[in-house]
């Protein structure tokens, strides 16, 4: 089969859309970068300060004495700032990419990448659960002896069946949505990247 | 080298790079863009361990590859009407015709055959793919016969 139609001259007739002023882009995607990280910052700042003040507000109001309500709160705090951080992306380096590798090791990396965060988004968010789940059964002895029998069992019974739902319901259903977005983000790496592995018997 | 002396000189580059992944002149700009800001950023860390061509096209490329997470969330076939392509109306048919006919390639390929046409050298196209030379000469042949096909087949139908 010849080859005889010279490419290089019609590729490079193709019109470049004018340059637009580099420096104005960048600005501009550093304004908006600053905004949304401020934001993500703002929100969870507030998140954790709401529960934090809780907690303290809780266990100072209820003149706390028992040793549950200390471990619950601290249990609670630390699976919420955890969840936060991960859930947001904060732990940068876990997800991080290096857009100047070759394309070879480039996609063996966003494969990696993308499985991480199918763990982190699996995994992690039942174990947060749990850990919210354990934090707020300990939390609430205190004040639930302090309630009575009835309604010491109607919180209880409220908290059990919310998070029942929550573990065996609403959970599922996310994990199951956003596996199915990264089954086919994955299938594609690993399409792309197969052709880059099939190569091999060029040689 | 300075910025402004890289965005001068491989800008076009960059945009013909882009387009030919994609076939499409404002998501070519778009990824283009995104390029020289990731530059910009990173230019400091340039070690001279590779050219900063070699350096500047395999960002180019791997922002290209990433487009495949956008493509997921949207695929192209469910896309607006309005937003579909059109090339602007003086682009030449035969042009028009080779950036379609590459859109067609498996994506690894669609980046080889821009940086080969581009007149990027092969030992070049294997720092930035990272495949042997070897195999970036077999391929750049395969790729220009397949090429070539498509070509001649358009050609007649149009």
């Amino acid at each position: 089969m010849s080859t005889n139609i010279d490419f290089k001259a019609i590729w490079q007739q193709q019109d470049v859309v004018a340059k637009p002023d580099i420096k104005e882009v960048i600005k501009k995607s550093g304004r908006l970068k600053k905004k949304t990280r401020n934001k993500l910052l703002w929100t969870n700042g507030l998140l954790i300060a709401v529960t934090i003040y809780y907690i303290v507000f809780l266990y100072y109001g209820y003149h706390s004495s028992m040793i549950t309500t200390v471990i619950g709160g601290l249990l609670t705090i630390t699976g919420f700032v955890a969840y936060l951080l991960i859930s947001n992306g904060l732990l940068l380096d876990l997800f991080k990419s290096h857009a100047e590798a070759d394309s070879f090791a480039y996609l063996k990396e966003l494969l990696a990448i993308k499985r991480k965060q199918e763990i982190v988004e699996t995994k992690l968010v039942k174990l947060y659960l749990i850990t919210l789940f354990v934090g707020v059964t300990l939390f609430m002895i205190e004040p639930v002896i302090k309630m009575g029998a009835i309604w010491g069992s109607v919180a209880y019974i409220c908290l059990f069946a919310w998070m029942a739902f929550a573990y065996f319901y609403l959970i599922p259903r996310r994990v199951k949505k956003q596996r199915a977005e990264w089954a086919t983000i994955i299938e594609k790496l690993q399409t792309i990247n197969d052709q880059l592995t099939q190569t091999g018997h060029l040689e | 080298m300075s910025f402004e002396e890289i965005y001068d000189t491989y800008y076009s580059k960059i945009f013909r790079l882009c387009m030919g992944y994609m076939n499409d002149h404002d998501w070519a700009q778009d990824v283009t863009q995104e390029t020289f800001i990731t530059v910009w950023q990173k230019l400091s860390q340039f070690r001279n361990e590779s050219t900063i061509g070699t350096w500047i096209y395999r960002i180019a490329s791997n922002h290209c590859l990433r487009q495949l997470e956008k493509q997921s969330k949207m695929p192209k076939g469910e896309m607006p009407v309005q937003l579909e392509d059109k090339p602007p109306p003086d682009t030449d048919s035969q042009v028009q015709l080779l950036y379609k006919c590459i859109a067609e390639l498996p994506e690894i390929d669609r980046i080889i055959i821009s940086l080969e046409l581009e007149d990027v050298k092969q030992a070049e196209i294997a720092n930035i793919v990272g495949l042997s030379e070897t195999n970036i000469r077999v391929k750049v042949y395969r790729i220009k016969e397949k090429l070539s096909q498509k070509f001649k087949k358009y050609e007649h139908q149009y």
